[in-house]
């Protein structure tokens, strides 16, 4: 993994700026954003920044791996995305400086600024996050198996080992709406996804196939919620907010409904956590479907399971491609055309045959596919998995939970 | 060239009605609709042509015209001879051709074995009004029932389909004499788009395809969006089991819908428009495609209509045989040339449909009310119909019944009429079971509830909906079960697959139903049958979905007792 950090402050970046600049913020999804200083999130935080301070923020885009030329080329011609990526007239890329020049290449007439100093390499650590291996030599710092810590390296070195503050910021004026989630009054953002205001406020709704990196599509129908005054139950990953609206997610018959749900998708194929990579925790992932029959104390569907076995494609050198866990929510299939901007893969056939595929149905390695992994992060359940973590792991180990003089 | 005005239109008309008026010649009707062509109009017609060529006649006038609405008595024919009453034949073959020829158009003597019926549909009204007689046609053989005896077109009331079996849907001239296109000319000359919405509104047209919204608010809705591009659609995309009425418009009076649609681009302020039209109908696309150059030509389509600078245009667009692309939002993504699945709403159609445009998407039967309620009024369309529906409703019967055919009735007609008089009772002398209305989103009628009357909230008070206008008719030897097994492998095989109750859940009713008809129900399948259809009910993504438990839930209503046999028969 790349070590990045910040090495410039929110006021040195305003000053690289003007008023009349029409900004587009785009970042990578890998190292940076675990390196805390990009992703959806940091992207999202700066465009509210921006926008506050009275800058012409055009959008943000999110790139699978951004220091593939082809990847961000892609999404310079996405259709969807052209229109933006043209009237622009700077570039903040959240990137590592390797990406940066990839950037400057393809964003050849744009102005186009980085925020970032990379290090070296490095690794994650469960404990203590993110450190830094294999620093570069202008860095001054030894080769350390261990790993420094970033707090540690940007003190050392001056550089910024968080992302901005939205405090430095001017106060973006938001319109709030009052709703009534399950009795409770709660003010939220208008227009702001209902999942979202339940998740923030501390209320879980089950879901599978909404990703806040991703459009919504509102198909696992885990999520729906009774809204007074609708004669259908909704879908909260689709339903924006407004001003008075009262919402129960949580009864008798929704959990019902969710639990039925459920049981279907585990009849409808082999979902055998035993031998599926997916029940490692990493990082990373871990998998959602498992945690919500664990959460709703399913044993046994009670509907007839589907013992068809579909063959498995291996045939990438890193993605391994099971349709036999695949649940059908489509994430991958949204994160490949909106992260990754290439479509590789979508869906084939139709009703209970669908299954999704990749190219004109061929094996992954004979696709179009980059191995950026945005599907394989999409994904919510084995379906699409690292090969590098195919029956590796370790076998858990004990941890002291007490006190001994309790 | 200079589009046409309405005076221009108004000319055509008095023309072409003054010269089928002195036009003295002999007329043949052949009804070639899909219906017709397969039982064999296709061979009729070439006899017919063949026979007027070989004996040199040169005063016999060949019409094409699509379904006269019986299909079961096709191939139909109906002759002609000027100051004579028409005669229609039914089920005729080559044989019967050249002997009707010789002795009808030739001998003026009509044949009477193979006759149906005296005088042509169209004059039903007169003929009841004056006693069976039309002024100037002498009357014929009194031992052929007249028309307007026979039951089967006695109890209708022909609105959206008051051209059929009369005109030649591809002739643009024979539309405009049966007074078409006056309500696009009084729309677009006349009207603001506000009147034209209030218009529709005050009618309480609800829409035809199935879920009877109203018409007028739909359009209202659209027509307060501010975009400057708009778009109407038109779902051609019949594909219940057993219904086909849409059909039969699209193939015998194709400019009726044309006219629907331009008056609704003006009402909402649209520029273009689409007819999704399934591409199993060949028939209808090419009649569609061909009413839509006639128009062209005419200047009823184009930048300028009816020299009024009001532009607008459609295109046919041909679905790929997926069921599930007449939900309107799957129908516009297919349109948009993307994989034909159903997105949830809101956003609704009226605010962001098809290339997120505001859109308003109409039945083929709706839009062809619609020139008639602007050219005669809402007062007119609203005098039939129940306190809460209005007009008529086309249905199209199939299955246990005597006379299969598209019959247009007043909402409000009872079931047992469309039935036992219209449909002439049950195949073989059976007894009626139940009828299956709205197709697999619908549900059963049973015969305690035969005397219905068929509106919109009658039936859905009974489980079942009045849907697109499919009416299968079973008699007491078909199992309901099986009824139910069937429309759930429609809807399971129809599924697009997105949501998972859709997916799965239909899957896990039919594996149940499977089972039950197999004769190997087990103890808790009708409960996992309530749950799963409940749970679908409610959840399912599009309302393909959301009513594909119906046909499950009505059988277990009204023949719960069939559901319990099969499960104690196995144990």
């Amino acid at each position: 993994m790349i070590i990045s950090l910040r090495s410039i402050s929110y006021d040195d970046l305003k000053n690289q700026l003007s008023k009349d600049d029409k900004i587009v913020i785009n970042s990578c999804n890998t190292c940076i954003k675990s390196c805390g200083i990009g992703g959806l999130q940091n992207m999202t935080v700066l465009e509210n920044m921006l926008l506050a301070d009275g800058y012409n923020v055009l959008g943000i885009d999110l790139i699978s791996i951004g220091c593939s030329l082809n990847l961000v080329e892609y999404h310079r011609q996405d259709i969807k995305k052209k229109e933006m990526y043209d009237e622009a007239t700077v570039i903040i890329t959240l990137i590592c400086e390797d990406g940066y020049e990839g950037m400057k290449y393809v964003f050849k007439d744009k102005k186009v600024i980085s925020i970032t100093k990379t290090l070296g390499t490095g690794n994650f650590t469960m404990d203590r996050g993110v450190v830094l291996t294999h620093p570069f030599e202008s860095t001054g710092l030894e080769k350390n198996s261990e790993g420094y810590e970033l707090d540690e390296v940007a003190e050392k070195l001056g550089l910024f080992e968080d992302f901005f503050d939205e405090d430095d910021a001017a106060f973006k004026d938001e319109e709030y709406v009052d709703i009534i989630i399950d009795g409770e009054e709660v003010s939220a953002i208008k227009n702001q996804n209902l999942l979202c205001v339940c998740e923030e406020n501390g209320i879980e709704i089950p879901h599978l196939c909404y990703n806040e990196e991703l459009s919504e599509a509102g198909v696992c129908r885990l999520c729906l919620v009774k809204i007074e005054g609708r004669k259908d139950l909704v879908p909260a990953c689709c339903t924006h907010v407004e001003e008075g609206m009262k919402i129960t997610t949580n009864d008798e018959q929704l959990n019902k409904y969710r639990r039925i749900i459920l049981e279907l998708i585990m009849a409808s194929q082999n979902h055998n956590c035993l031998t599926c990579s997916k029940g490692i925790p990493t990082p990373l992932y871990n998998c959602e479907l498992q945690r919500l029959i664990r959460q709703f104390g399913i044993e046994k569907s009670r509907f007839d399971e589907n013992n068809e076995f579909m063959p498995v494609d291996n045939s990438s050198p890193v993605i391994v491609h099971d349709p036999n866990k695949c649940i059908l929510c489509g994430r991958c299939v949204r994160a490949c055309e909106e992260i990754a901007g290439i479509c590789n893969i979508g869906f084939i056939n139709r009703g209970s045959e669908t299954v999704v595929a990749a190219g004109l149905n061929v094996d992954m390695n004979q696709s179009d596919c980059a191995a950026c992994m945005a599907c394989v992060n999409a994904c919510p359940t084995g379906a699409l998995t690292e090969k590098v973590i195919h029956f590796t792991g370790k076998d858990w180990e004990p941890q002291k939970v007490y006190c001994e003089q309790m | 060239m200079k589009s046409k005005t309405a005076d221009d239109i108004n000319k055509i008309k008095q023309t072409v009605i003054e010269r089928n008026k002195s036009n003295k010649s002999t007329k043949v009707y052949v009804h070639m609709g899909t219906c017709g062509i397969a039982s064999g109009a296709i061979d009729v017609l070439n006899t017919l042509r063949k026979e007027v060529k070989d004996n040199k006649i040169t005063d016999v006038k060949i019409i094409t015209t699509g379904c006269a609405g019986i299909c079961s008595k096709e191939p139909l024919i109906t002759v002609e001879v000027q100051e004579q009453e028409p005669v229609m034949y039914q089920c005729v073959d080559t044989k019967k051709m050249s002997e009707i020829f010789k002795s009808h158009v030739l001998d003026k003597k009509v044949l009477k074995d193979y006759a149906f019926a005296r005088g042509m549909e169209i004059q039903i009204k007169d003929r009841i009004k004056n006693n069976g007689k039309i002024e100037g046609q002498a009357a014929i053989d009194n031992s052929i029932p007249g028309i307007e005896e026979i039951p089967f077109f006695k109890f209708q009331e022909q609105r959206v389909m008051r051209n059929r079996g009369f005109i030649d849907p591809n002739k643009i001239d024979d539309y405009i004499a049966r007074d078409g296109y006056q309500g696009a000319i009084k729309a677009l000359t006349s009207m603001t788009s506000d009147k034209i919405i209030s218009e529709v509104y005050d009618s309480g047209i609800k829409g035809r395809g199935g879920a009877g919204f109203p018409t007028g608010l739909k359009w209202k809705f659209a027509a307060k969006e501010e975009n400057s591009i708009k778009y109407v659609l038109c779902n051609a995309d019949e594909g219940d089991p057993g219904a086909y009425m849409d059909r039969s418009v699209l193939e015998s009076d194709p400019h009726s819908i044309i006219e629907g649609m331009i008056i609704a681009a003006k009402a909402i302020g649209s520029h273009m428009g689409y007819i999704y039209c399934r591409a199993e109908y060949p028939l209808a696309v090419e009649t569609l495609n061909k009413a839509i150059k006639a128009a062209r030509t005419y200047g009823l389509l184009g930048k300028d209509i009816l020299g009024t600078g009001f532009e607008f245009d459609i295109e046919v667009y041909e679905g790929a045989g997926a069921f599930v692309c007449g939900e309107e939002t799957a129908l516009m993504r297919s349109i948009e040339g993307s994989r034909g699945n159903p997105r949830p709403r809101p956003p609704y159609p009226a605010h962001a449909g098809l290339r997120e445009k505001p859109t308003i998407l109409n039945n083929v039967e709706t839009l062809s009310n619609i020139p008639q309620i602007i050219a005669k009024g809402s007062k007119w369309f609203s005098n039939i119909g129940t306190e809460k529906s209005k007009g008529t409703k086309v249905f199209s019967i199939t299955g246990d019944i005597n006379n299969v055919g598209c019959v247009e009735v007043p909402i409000g007609t009872k079931l047992s009429t469309v039935i036992n008089e219209i449909g002439g009772g049950i195949t073989e002398g059976k007894t009626f079971k139940a009828a299956q209305l709205g197709g697999p989103s619908g549900g059963m009628i049973p015969i305690e509830h035969i005397d219905v009357v068929m509106d919109y909230d009658t039936l859905i008070s009974l489980g079942s909906i009045m849907g697109s206008g499919g009416l299968i008719v079973m008699s007491d030897d078909k199992s309901a079960l099986e009824m139910a097994e069937f429309f759930m492998d429609f809807c399971k095989e129809e599924s697009c697959g997105k949501c998972i109750p859709g997916r799965e859940g239909t899957k896990q009713m039919l594996n149940i139903l499977n089972r039950l008809c197999d004769g190997k129900g087990k103890q808790g399948d009708i409960e996992k049958l309530e749950n799963l259809a409940f749970v679908i009910k409610n959840t399912a993504l599009c309302a393909l979905g959301k009513t594909a438990p119906n046909p499950v839930l009505s059988t277990l209503r009204y023949f719960r007792n069939e559901y319990e046999d099969a499960i104690s028969n196995n144990i």
